[in-house]
């Protein structure tokens, strides 16, 4: 090992530094020609393999799956397998977070996300049915003693507000509440645990997650911060040129919202949670 | 058909980026200097005659070292307020768990480090009228923490790999500010590739310099020689 | 306390795909630790100078961006199927690789050049000298570097729970989340934690203490 002369080492840190940056990217940039088949439509490989991956995250009442039973409740299963029905395939869920459901359309890794609130933003990545699932306000879950009752009142710095990543909670949340304190975690139930355990005063979530959240915990209420902002959400799909797909999502969506099978399924699943459906506003916009 | 490479999303929250590394390294910075005090109690507590204090705190340490540190974190951040009155901030909960996690190594290191220091120079210490104290103040230690300085070191360089733990409890570090950016451009291949690079280079600079310390210290004879 | 028994084979579960990464971590993670120290210790620069990249690269970046890279960014490279136990399995073997293959080499590098030399005299080609003289002895002296990085990398499988992998700490997370019962169900899971791994650090003493001996 030869001895290094401080003036030459510096200088030989950095060179070593930059070639193994080099290096790594004109690796990633060879491995990159040609990799990527071009694929069938995704209406095609679903009817080939025999089943339909949806995409379902941990978040009541969308999707929720019991850790010892291991089998999914919830909207967008219920959904799922109504749609699966239909097709003649096997409904299969696959877990995915708000944050990266796109992704996951993108990647191939599912064929379908339901209930993902409908943003001009997502949709410059992915397709939306164009015929929503549910209707609801954006509202926050806080402390019995708490008084808030417009979004400005919250835009403070001394406001810590909790959501889940990725979300349209989240995208909405940062861009209305700058100066507030958000904390983004990675559920529904760890963004109710930062708020019993005092780290953020009230979580923002839509209000069908919020009654079922409300339920777990003793001093807390919902308040929806004025004015109201309300949003939809719809099933998207990955962006691609065969729409058979989406344009027959489009048709299922309409059909099942209204019979009123979108309600029905919110409702079920409140019952199953113990919590009376009577007591929550419904996701029907015609019917709130 | 290739991918179609696209970094300008990236280079244009590259500030967000750079101030999620710097508040990898604060707090990097800061559970290794509080791990260190820390650290030191413990070996100390465990080297004590008293099997009461040795004894309770050997099996904490061995308990955090056989425990992985994101369990720890997640322990601290939504366990422990439910047990006891305490309200943790996720950076609060990230820097106890690194300090602990890096005070659990120092004591070891740390006891190892004094274990090793021959008899001889217990003897010699003696042998010209100091106490143990005195002996353990000014011959003992000088040396066993030359011996350390490298391990130390190099428990900095780890350190600052298992800072990304923190991004889980939404610490914006720089892998949340990773996360947030990636799920906001829809271009994971870029943000995230960019962000490996970013730790690559600061965990390979960090650990470099580290390796010139050892080789200064090896030079004056004192330190381990690789 | 009887919820806790209805968890414990939820729990059971989450240990088994725990232990079931890290052995498979270890069993690509190993021969490539082999191969790129090898090829570290070799005279050709064609061959130590991909293995410094590898090192350097997969040693330096941290677990957590690795097992993250290649479940969210590996993906939209190559049209491979990436389940979160296979984007683990890669990051974490390729990780432990890299330390593998620094283990390998100091442990190559401690047979004096005498038993090369030895070997070359009875004249061995050099595959053969490293094969049958020159490993052997040096493996015995890895063992407890190796030992103390297979309990490294058993800690690290549960860098894989962000990306719900349902090991051990993603099935305490998943509980606490539908149970609202984080005291217990983290507890619990760092208990198992400890209970597996504690024994793990003892054997690698012991191990330690033997080869000592033994020299």
């Amino acid at each position: 090992m030869t001895e290094h002369h401080s003036g030459q080492t510096i200088p030989r840190c950095l060179a070593r530094t930059a070639r193994i940056v080099a290096a790594v990217l004109l690796i990633l940039a060879l491995a990159t020609t040609g990799l990527r088949a071009d694929s069938k439509s995704t209406w095609d490989m679903i009817k080939e393999r025999g089943t339909l991956r949806i995409g379902v995250v941990q978040a009541e009442p969308y999707a929720f799956s019991d850790p010892i039973t291991k089998q999914w409740t919830g909207m967008a299963p219920s959904y799922g397998r109504a749609l699966a029905e239909a097709l003649g395939v096997k409904p299969e869920f696959v877990e995915v977070t708000w944050g990266t459901a796109v992704a996951a359309l993108q990647a191939n890794k599912i064929d379908l996300m339901p209930n993902l609130s409908v943003t001009p933003q997502r949709a410059t990545a992915v397709e939306y049915s164009n015929a929503p699932l549910s209707y609801s306000a954006l509202a926050l879950l806080v402390h019995q003693a708490t008084t808030v009752t417009t979004w400005d009142e919250l835009d403070k710095p001394e406001t810590r507000i909790a959501v889940s990543q990725g979300s349209s909670e989240d995208a909405y949340v940062t861009q209305r509440l700058k100066k507030a304190q958000i904390f983004r975690f990675g559920s529904y139930s760890e963004d109710l645990a930062a708020f019993q355990n005092g780290t953020v005063t009230a979580v923002a979530l839509y209000h069908p997650s919020l009654v079922v959240l409300a339920s777990k915990v003793d001093d807390a209420k919902i308040v929806v911060p004025k004015p109201v902002r309300s949003t939809f959400s719809d099933t998207a799909v990955r962006r691609e040129p065969d729409k058979t797909l989406r344009d027959w999502l489009t048709t299922t969506n309409i059909y099942f919202y209204n019979t009123g099978a979108s309600q029905q399924w919110y409702e079920q699943f409140l019952l199953a949670r113990g919590i009376d459906p009577k007591t929550s506003p419904s996701i029907l916009k015609e019917q709130q | 058909m290739g991918y179609s490479w696209d970094f300008t999303p990236v280079l244009r929250a590259m500030d967000l980026l750079l101030l999620g590394l710097g508040n990898t390294l604060m707090l990097t910075a800061l559970a290794f200097l509080l791990g260190l005090p820390v650290g030191i109690a413990l070996a100390l507590a465990r080297l004590s005659r008293h099997r009461v204090i040795a004894w309770p705190v050997g099996l904490m340490v061995d308990f955090l070292r056989c425990t992985p540190a994101l369990v720890q974190l997640f322990w601290l951040f939504f366990a422990l307020p439910r047990l006891l009155p305490v309200r943790l901030s996720p950076f609060g909960a990230a820097l106890m768990a690194l300090t602990v996690l890096s005070a659990a190594f120092v004591s070891e290191v740390f006891r190892g480090g004094i274990v090793s220091v021959e008899r001889t120079q217990w003897e010699g210490a003696r042998a010209i009228g100091m106490t143990s104290r005195q002996a353990m103040r000014r011959v003992i230690l000088p040396q066993a923490v030359k011996r350390m300085i490298p391990v130390f070191l190099e428990r900095l360089v780890e350190l600052l790999k298992m800072s990304t733990i923190a991004s889980t409890i939404s610490y914006p570090d720089l892998l949340f500010r990773a996360q947030d950016i990636a799920q906001a451009t829809y271009r994971p291949l870029e943000v995230f590739t960019v962000t490996a690079l970013l730790y690559l280079v600061v965990i390979a600079a960090t650990s470099e310099a580290t390796r010139r310390v050892e080789r200064h210290l090896a030079r004056s004879g004192e330190g381990t020689v690789h | 306390m009887q919820q806790v028994l209805t968890f414990l084979p939820v729990f059971a579960e989450g240990a088994w795909a725990t232990f079931q990464l890290a052995a498979a971590s270890l069993c690509l993670a190993l021969p490539i630790g082999l191969l790129v120290g090898m090829a570290r210790h070799a005279h050709r620069p064609v061959l130590a100078w991909p293995g410094r990249l590898y090192v350097e690269l997969f040693r330096n970046t941290p677990v957590l961006v690795l097992i993250i890279w290649f479940f969210f960014a590996f993906p939209t490279l190559v049209p491979l199927e990436m389940d979160a136990f296979t984007a683990a399995w890669l990051a974490l073997s390729l990780n432990s690789g890299a330390f593998f293959a620094e283990i390998v080499r100091a442990g190559i590098q401690s047979i004096p050049r005498g038993q090369w030399d030895a070997a070359k005299a009875l004249g061995m080609t050099y595959r053969r000298q490293m094969v049958r003289v020159i490993l052997p002895q040096a493996l015995k002296r890895m063992v407890p570097a190796l030992a103390n990085r297979w309990v490294e990398l058993f800690k690290l499988t549960a860098l894989a729970a962000p990306i719900a992998y349902p090991e051990l700490l993603h099935t305490a997370r998943l509980i606490a989340s539908a149970y609202y019962n984080p005291l217990q169900s983290f507890s619990i899971a760092a208990l198992a934690y400890f209970i597996m791994i504690y024994p793990m650090t003892q054997c690698a003493f012991w191990l330690e203490r033997r080869l000592r001996r033994s020299e």
